[in-house]
Order: structure tokens, then C-alpha cells, then sequence
């Protein structure tokens, strides 16, 4: 019996090692995701096209491209790729899928310490801007190169299909952007010329946010439909292979791209939820490439070192967090208040406090960001550092009084007030706390209240329920546009149908015309002298003390080569198609 | 058995249908579901179509009649992104159950060897190493444990001694490109499972050792030994079926909650399962998926019970026949 049972183990045993042995031989010839592959052996397979008609085929490497496959984490899913639907809007949605696979007028370019726009490899040149019978026109010409993944051509009538969806579709996310376009003319297919209804400075915006879309394959469908679960079409150097929903997104090279090919045969993207596993994985060469949010987390794992190839942080970016203040409640209502309080904190010391440990030691000075310094003072703010004796001086010119509890007070009421900003932020926290005792020792009683997004967003700010707020706008174009939160008219009233978004109340004499102007001249030069005596007026009047830039972050492993920069509007990994991996 | 089972499930009806609605009461009353269109430049307009696209201007009694009307006709409807609910549900569960299934095998393994033999061998170098082993396992945070053994098994051992990959993932539950049941999948599934099981294993051994005890002193196992049984048939035949009936009971429980969601351990491995995707439905105030996700757990939670109790029926035949 014993002997039975023992042969029994045996063969049991050797089954059981026989069976190890087959899986792990099943793996011998796969290829891991990070290895280089010869321009001989290109593994890509073909990619899903919806309709029918794709046209990448899989083939070799085209000459002087790399191969392989770049692994990029992303810490934030998408929620659709239907980028002009409502459920579109996502950033890492736009690094990772529409800046690889769709075309647009303009590229963002850096010159020296300045962003531009540059017309792009869509256009002939720069497109023509002039006025036909009073009104002013854009006429883009495009390149006879241009063509989709199917290989047709890129004509003026994707131009008009794109404006009309947004300007007439439904569940669109933000129509402004085409609010002032007239009609649109597509009789050239060389030629799109738009005619507005009115001057519009911002007219090179127009397709930077949701990209071009192909009229052939979308005209009469549902594109909400067609686009929000991923899309076949592409007019950029990859094509979206597949959205593995939770798991990750596939970008495969786009054969049919006019422009330089892609250099990888495939990016893959993986989506993270948690920022230590994130960093792990980079530090285990699990992906390659990383662009983690400026958290405290974040932070500490730059601090605590042992990253693998290169580090980039880019405080040059679109971000602005600032101490909006409610100009219309009490004690905020008081000019001089708002500048007792903005002389109280030591902003610099918050940032360094920050951001200290990646570099970025320097409060800003302007609501505008700093990517769009040409349109703004970017030093209007910076008299305002932390002077015990001015807050002292002003407040006692105003009628206050310091207690024996060391906080002023006028009338009975103590200068208290309440911060609100965002639950679960860790940043925004330790940001508070140390606002908290700055003011304290300056005589503020402050008093914090964290709220989740929703709230704060959409039944707080929105009708003026808050004294403070601690959060970030964030630009997503090279146009200057503080006309949406700082002009008077866009107040939330029954005007606007309360859904204006000066939040902060904002009602400076003279800043309203200024706005205007930035918002309507097409000269360049006038328009950054009326942004800039905006921003002294609205700096001299203190509507709300700007704070830290919220660096952009990119961390690119060993495993890659080529150019590593932040693009402020396109991301930690806008050229991931001129990149290489390393034999 | 058929009644019984007909009569258990009969009487969960009502009891769902009421938590359906408290949730759906709290998740209205608790989120904005429209919270994302209130900062666009456009935001009227948008808010305007959204709230009549989601019935938001009726009375909240009417949202959930209509919402529960569709349900159980098979539409669960669609997410605040507009992906299908029952799709997304799917997709999580096909995750979670692979953990669970895993975690579960292995832990009852496990807990049952360890219990057996730290109650058969009590006071034993061995029972006073688990005891303690398991004291730390039910003390242990599993993102601790989980972010750890991250450290000592993947990052750690890859960049020591300078390997091409690390030797355990932590990214999934599969390499790109790979799929099925294969050693990328033994792989990746090694960490997020021994997170899981660390406590279970600790709970389970203790509760299944307590049982053996109890069941070891009793006077028919001694009946047994003097009948000259060996003792390895006195263990696994007489005392070991009636010593499982505790840990039968603990394991449709934990089975059940195990469904509702792994939130940590698939937050930190990045898998796609039910508790990542309550987290974010609960964050984003997503009515249509927090209810579905509650309604699977409730199923599950049901059907677990109910299973337990017919393994008891199976085990123990004085349960059975009352």
C-alpha cells in the first residue's frame, strides 16, 4: 500500500514539474515588452480598424526608425476618446491617444523660454488671416501630403465637419471655442476658410483642443459613438490599436503619416493607480516612461532617489494655484483686507516647502501662467511678500485692532475666515496647514474646510459660497483668457444663467475693457499691453493671491534614448514618436 | 433542499430591492453627478441637456423606479462616461474572481495544513512560529505588506542583481500581448494574491486550529483512538470534517466581501477589478455603477451564504436533517 502511494507522489509530482516545465517553456519566446527588436523582426501586428479599410500592414521597420515597443504608465484613465464629448477632457487622454493620432493647424513650439504656436505639417504655411466684407477670415491651406490612415487625403471639408460637430452636435463638451465662427467653406478642398461673426484673437485655437476629425468615415454617423471607445483613424504618427479598458492602450505606427515616422513600432500604455506601485514599476523597468502628478508622493519618491535615467520638471507650465478670494464677502469685500492678507504669507517659503526638493523654490506672480508671459506681467503680483509691519499698518489705518489672542478684529468681529480647497490632496493640505500659522502669526484666524471636488466645483464656488479657496486653473491653449473668471460680466447672474465663471467676484474698474481687448485684437503687440495693465490692475486691487506653478514632471528610463522635454500643452511624452530604444 | 434553497432566495428579493433604493437615495443626495460640467466654459447649456438627459429634474423616487425598471430588465445603463454598466461590471468581476479564486485556494490550503498540524502538534516549535506568524499577518496592513513585498521580490531583486525583467510582476495580471495560464500570469498573479491571502491565512489558521481543538478533546475521537484507529484516520476522517465547519462559515463570509472588492490590492497592482471600479464610481458619484457594483456584491453575498449552508448540510447530516 505504502509503495503504491508512493509511486502515486512520484508520478503526481513529475506531472506537476512536466506541467511548470511547459509554462515556462511557453514563455521562452515571447518578447518582453522592453526589449529592442531588430529592424527585421518587427513584431507589430495588425492593427483593428473599424471600417474595413486599414492600411497599416504589418511589415519591417522602416529605415532609420528604432522598433520595439515604449511602455509609458499613465495615472489617470481616460474616461472616452471622443474628445469633443462630454466625457472627453481628460489630459492623459490627450498626451497619450489624440496628440499621437490626430493632425491640427499648429504645433505648441518652445523659443528660448517662450511657447509658440507653428503652423504644423497639416498646412502649406501659416494660414492667411484677413477680413472679407467686415469680417475677419482664416483661410488654411493644406498639405496635399496629408492624408488619414486609409490614405485619404485630408481635405477642407474634415475642417468643416469638425466645426460643425462642435458648433451644432450634441453632448459636446465646450462650444465656446467656435462660438464666434460664421460658416465655414469647403468648396476649395486645398482651401478651409472661416468666416466669424466677430473679432476672435483666439482663432488659433480653434482645433488645438479636440483635433481634426475625418468627414469621410463620420459624416451621418453618430461620432460620439464611433470615437468614445477608440478609433481606427489617424492623421498622426500612430494609430490607436486598442483600449484594453483598466489594463491599458495600445499605439501601433502609422504607415500612412506624411511626416517623419515614428521611430518605436509600439507604445503601450499602462494605467496606474497608485503613484508608489507607479514609481516602482519605472524603478523595475516595467515601463519606461512615467508623468506622475506634482503630489507630495510623488515628491518624496524623487527625494528618496534611486530613479533610474532622466529626470525632467518643467515649472514653466499652464498651472496656476492660487488663494482665490471672494471679493464680494465680508471680510474679503474690504480691499484692504485682501492686501493685509496677501501681505501676510510668505509664498515663497509655501513653494519651496513644495516643490523645494524637485527645484521649484519661486511663488508666481500672475494669474496668467507662465507659458503665456507674453501676454502678461509676470511680476504683477511680487510686492506682495510677507510684511508683518504693512499688515499691521494697513489694518490699523482700517479700524482694526489686535486682541489679546494676537487676531484683529473691527466692530466685535474677529478677521476669521474659512479656506476651502479639495479632500484627499495632500498637497493642498500641507498647504493650508502652513497658510494656517503664516496667518495666525500675522493675525488671521483661518480656519480650514475640505471639500470633495464635486462640491467645491459645482455647488460652492459657483455661487460665491466661500470667503477662500485653495485650487488650480489650468491653460490648455497659448491664448491668453482671464476673461472667464476675471471680467465682471461673467459674474455668475441670472445674465449668464449663473454659469459664468468669475467665481471670485471679481469688479475692477477698467479690467473689463482690457480683458475685452485681449480677447478680440488680432495685433499681438496690443494685446499683450492691455493682458499686462490688466494684470497690474487686477494685482493692485489683490483679487486673489497667486501661488505655485504645479510643475510638470516626465522620468524617462534607461532603457530609451532621445529628446526628453515637457510639452507644456502636450505632455511629458508629446515626441514619444522620435524616440528610440537602446540596442 | 430545493425549498429550503427556493425560500432563501425568495426572501433576499425585498431585502435588495430596499437597499437599492436607500443607495441610490444616498449616492443623489451624497454627489453631483453633473460636478465635471459645472467648471466648463460652457457649462449651462451642457448642465441643461445633461440634467434632463439623466432624469435629474424628477423626483428622486421616480430616478430609481426607472433606473430599477431597466436593471432588471437586463439594461443596467450607462456610466457618467458613458461606457455600458453591465460591460464594466463584467470586464471587473472576470479580475476580482481570478483573485479571489486564487487567493481562496491557496489560503484554504493553507489555513487548513496549518491548523490541522498546530492543533495536532500543539505547544509544538511549529504552533508557537504560526501562532505568532499569524498575529503579524492579522496586524499587518495589506498596503503595507503589498508595496513591501513590491520591494523584496520585484524592484529589489531586479535592480540588485541587474536583471532584464523583475522576477514577480506587479502591473496587472498580464504582460502585454501575453494571455491564458501561463508563467507571465504565475508571475504577475504571485504578489497581489499573497497580499491577499497574508491576512486570510492568519485568520483562517487560527479559527481552523481553535476548531480542531475543540473537536480533538471530544469523547468520540477518543472513542476512536481506543478503538485502535491510527491516528491519521482519526484526524483527517473523524476530526477534520467536523472541524470545518467554522472555517465553512468564515469562508462564505470572507468570500463575499472579497467580491464587493480588493480595493487596496488592486489599487496597488493596478487590476481593473470590482473594488477599483466602486472607488472610482464613489468618487465620481456614479450612481448607475456604485448600484450594479452593490447588486453583484449583494448576489454574491447571498449565494455565498447560501452555499455555506448547504457545504454545513454536506458536512454535518444532524444539519441536514433539521
Amino acid at each position: 500500500m505504502k509503495t503504491r502511494k508512493g509511486r502515486v507522489a512520484v508520478v503526481a509530482l513529475a506531472a506537476g514539474l512536466a506541467l511548470i516545465a511547459a509554462a515556462c517553456g511557453s514563455d521562452d519566446n515571447k518578447t518582453d515588452n522592453t526589449t529592442a527588436t531588430t529592424a527585421a523582426s518587427a513584431t507589430t501586428a495588425a492593427p483593428t480598424t473599424g471600417g474595413g479599410t486599414g492600411s497599416n500592414a504589418p511589415g519591417s521597420t522602416p529605415a532609420g526608425a528604432s522598433g520595439g515597443t515604449i511602455t509609458i504608465g499613465v495615472e489617470q484613465e481616460w474616461d472616452c476618446l471622443d474628445y469633443m464629448g462630454s466625457c472627453g477632457g481628460s489630459t492623459y487622454g490627450a498626451w497619450s491617444v489624440l496628440f499621437a493620432t490626430s493632425t491640427r493647424p499648429f504645433d505648441f513650439v518652445k523659443d528660448g523660454d517662450t511657447w509658440k504656436y507653428k503652423a504644423s505639417n497639416l498646412l502649406t504655411g501659416e494660414p492667411e488671416l484677413s477680413t472679407v466684407g467686415g469680417k475677419q477670415t482664416v483661410t488654411y491651406s493644406i498639405n496635399p501630403k496629408a492624408v488619414w490612415n486609409d490614405g485619404t487625403p485630408i481635405t477642407s471639408t474634415d475642417f468643416k465637419y469638425t466645426w460643425d460637430q462642435v458648433a451644432h452636435g450634441t453632448d459636446i463638451y465646450d462650444t465656446s471655442v467656435f462660438r464666434d465662427v460664421e460658416s465655414v467653406d469647403d468648396s476649395d478642398p486645398a482651401k478651409a476658410v472661416f468666416t466669424f461673426s466677430k473679432q476672435n484673437a483666439s482663432w488659433k485655437d480653434l482645433f488645438e483642443t479636440y483635433g481634426l476629425y475625418p468627414a469621410h468615415l463620420l459624416q451621418g454617423k453618430d461620432r460620439n459613438a464611433a470615437a468614445k471607445d477608440g478609433y481606427p483613424w489617424s492623421a498622426g504618427p500612430f494609430v490607436l490599436e486598442k483600449w484594453d479598458k483598466g489594463v491599458g492602450a495600445t499605439l501601433v505606427r502609422n504607415d500612412k503619416y506624411w511626416g517623419d515616422q515614428a521611430k518605436p513600432d509600439k507604445v503601450e500604455m499602462k494605467f496606474f493607480a497608485d503613484t508608489a506601485a507607479e514609481f516602482q514599476a519605472f524603478k523595475a523597468g516595467e515601463v519606461d516612461v512615467i508623468g506622475p502628478q506634482p503630489q507630495l508622493d510623488a515628491i518624496d519618491a524623487i527625494n528618496a532617489g534611486g530613479l533610474p535615467g532622466k529626470s525632467v520638471v518643467e515649472s514653466n507650465t499652464g498651472n496656476v494655484e492660487a488663494l482665490w478670494v471672494n471679493n464680494s464677502k465680508a471680510p474679503f469685500d474690504d480691499k484692504i483686507v485682501r492686501q493685509a492678507f496677501a501681505y501676510s504669507i510668505d509664498r515663497d517659503a509655501i513653494v519651496n516647502k513644495l516643490f523645494g526638493g524637485i527645484g521649484v523654490t519661486k511663488a508666481v506672480n500672475s494669474l496668467n501662467p507662465p507659458i503665456l508671459k507674453e501676454f502678461s506681467n509676470q511680476d504683477a503680483f511680487a510686492g506682495y511678500k510677507l510684511d508683518k509691519a504693512k499688515v499691521d499698518s494697513l489694518l490699523t489705518g482700517d479700524g482694526w485692532a489686535k486682541g489679546s489672542d494676537g487676531i484683529y478684529a473691527k466692530g466685535g468681529q474677529k478677521l476669521a475666515f474659512e479656506l476651502k480647497t479639495t479632500s484627499g490632496n495632500k498637497r493642498r493640505e500641507l498647504t493650508a496647514q502652513i497658510l494656517q500659522q503664516q496667518l495666525k502669526d500675522a493675525g488671521f484666524e483661518m480656519t480650514i474646510n475640505e471639500q470633495k471636488s464635486s462640491d467645491l466645483f459645482g455647488q460652492q464656488l459657483p455661487p460665491g459660497d466661500f470667503q477662500v479657496a485653495l485650487y488650480a486653473q489650468t491653460a490648455t491653449t497659448l491664448n491668453p483668457g482671464l476673461s472667464t473668471t476675471q471680467s465682471s460680466i461673467n459674474i455668475p447672474s441670472p445674465a449668464n444663467n449663473n454659469s459664468g465663471t468669475n467665481w471670485t467676484r471679481t469688479n475692477v474698474p477698467g479690467v473689463d475693457d482690457l480683458l475685452a481687448t485681449v480677447d478680440t485684437e488680432t495685433d499681438d503687440a496690443k494685446r499683450a499691453d492691455a493682458a499686462k495693465k490688466a494684470d497690474d490692475l487686477l494685482a493692485a486691487d489683490m483679487v486673489t493671491l497667486p501661488l505655485d506653478p504645479l510643475p510638470n514632471m516626465g522620468f524617462y528610463g534607461d532603457k530609451i534614448s532621445g529628446d526628453f522635454s515637457i510639452n507644456v500643452i502636450q505632455g511629458p511624452w508629446w515626441n514619444v514618436a522620435d524616440w528610440s530604444i537602446k540596442s | 433542499m430545493l425549498r429550503f434553497i427556493g425560500r432563501r432566495l425568495l426572501a433576499s428579493i425585498p431585502v435588495l430591492i430596499l437597499a437599492s433604493f436607500i443607495v441610490f437615495w444616498g449616492v443623489r443626495v451624497t454627489f453631483d453627478p453633473l460636478a465635471k460640467f459645472r467648471t466648463s466654459r460652457d457649462a449651462g447649456r451642457v448642465i441643461a441637456e445633461k440634467t434632463k438627459e439623466l432624469g435629474l429634474d424628477r423626483p428622486i423616487v421616480v430616478q430609481w423606479w426607472n433606473w430599477f425598471r431597466e436593471f432588471i430588465t437586463g439594461n443596467w445603463g450607462q456610466s457618467l462616461t458613458g461606457n455600458d454598466v453591465k460591460d464594466m461590471t463584467t470586464r471587473a468581476l472576470g479580475f476580482t474572481m481570478q483573485l479571489i479564486f486564487w487567493g481562496m485556494l491557496i489560503s484554504l490550503i493553507l489555513a487548513i495544513a496549518i491548523g490541522v498540524y498546530s492543533a495536532v502538534k500543539q505547544y509544538s516549535v511549529f504552533d508557537y512560529t504560526f501562532t505568532g506568524l499569524s498575529y503579524i499577518g492579522i496586524a499587518m496592513p495589506v498596503f503595507w505588506f503589498a508595496l513591501l513585498s513590491i520591494q523584496f521580490f520585484a524592484v529589489g531583486p531586479k535592480l540588485r542583481w541587474d536583471l532584464d525583467s523583475p522576477p514577480l510582476y506587479f502591473v496587472g495580471l498580464h504582460s502585454t500581448g501575453q494571455s491564458g495560464f501561463n508563467m507571465d500570469y504565475v508571475r504577475h498573479l504571485a504578489l497581489p494574491v499573497m497580499a491577499l491571502t497574508v491576512q486570510i491565512i492568519a485568520v483562517w489558521s487560527r479559527i481552523q486550529r481553535a476548531s480542531m481543538l475543540d473537536v480533538l478533546s471530544a469523547d468520540y475521537i477518543r472513542t476512536a483512538r481506543a478503538k485502535g484507529l491510527g491516528e491519521r484516520t482519526v484526524v483527517f476522517k473523524h476530526a477534520l470534517r467536523n472541524a470545518l465547519l467554522p472555517l465553512v462559515s468564515q469562508t462564505a463570509v470572507d468570500a463575499a466581501a472579497l467580491f464587493g472588492g480588493l480595493i487596496i490590492t488592486e489599487q496597488i497592482f493596478s487590476i481593473p477589478g470590482m473594488g477599483r471600479m466602486f472607488l472610482q464610481a464613489l468618487l465620481q458619484g456614479d450612481v448607475n455603477v456604485i448600484l450594479a457594483w452593490m447588486l453583484v456584491t449583494a448576489v454574491f453575498v447571498i449565494l455565498f451564504n447560501l452555499a455555506a449552508d448547504i457545504i454545513y448540510g454536506l458536512l454535518d447530516p444532524r444539519i441536514r436533517i433539521q
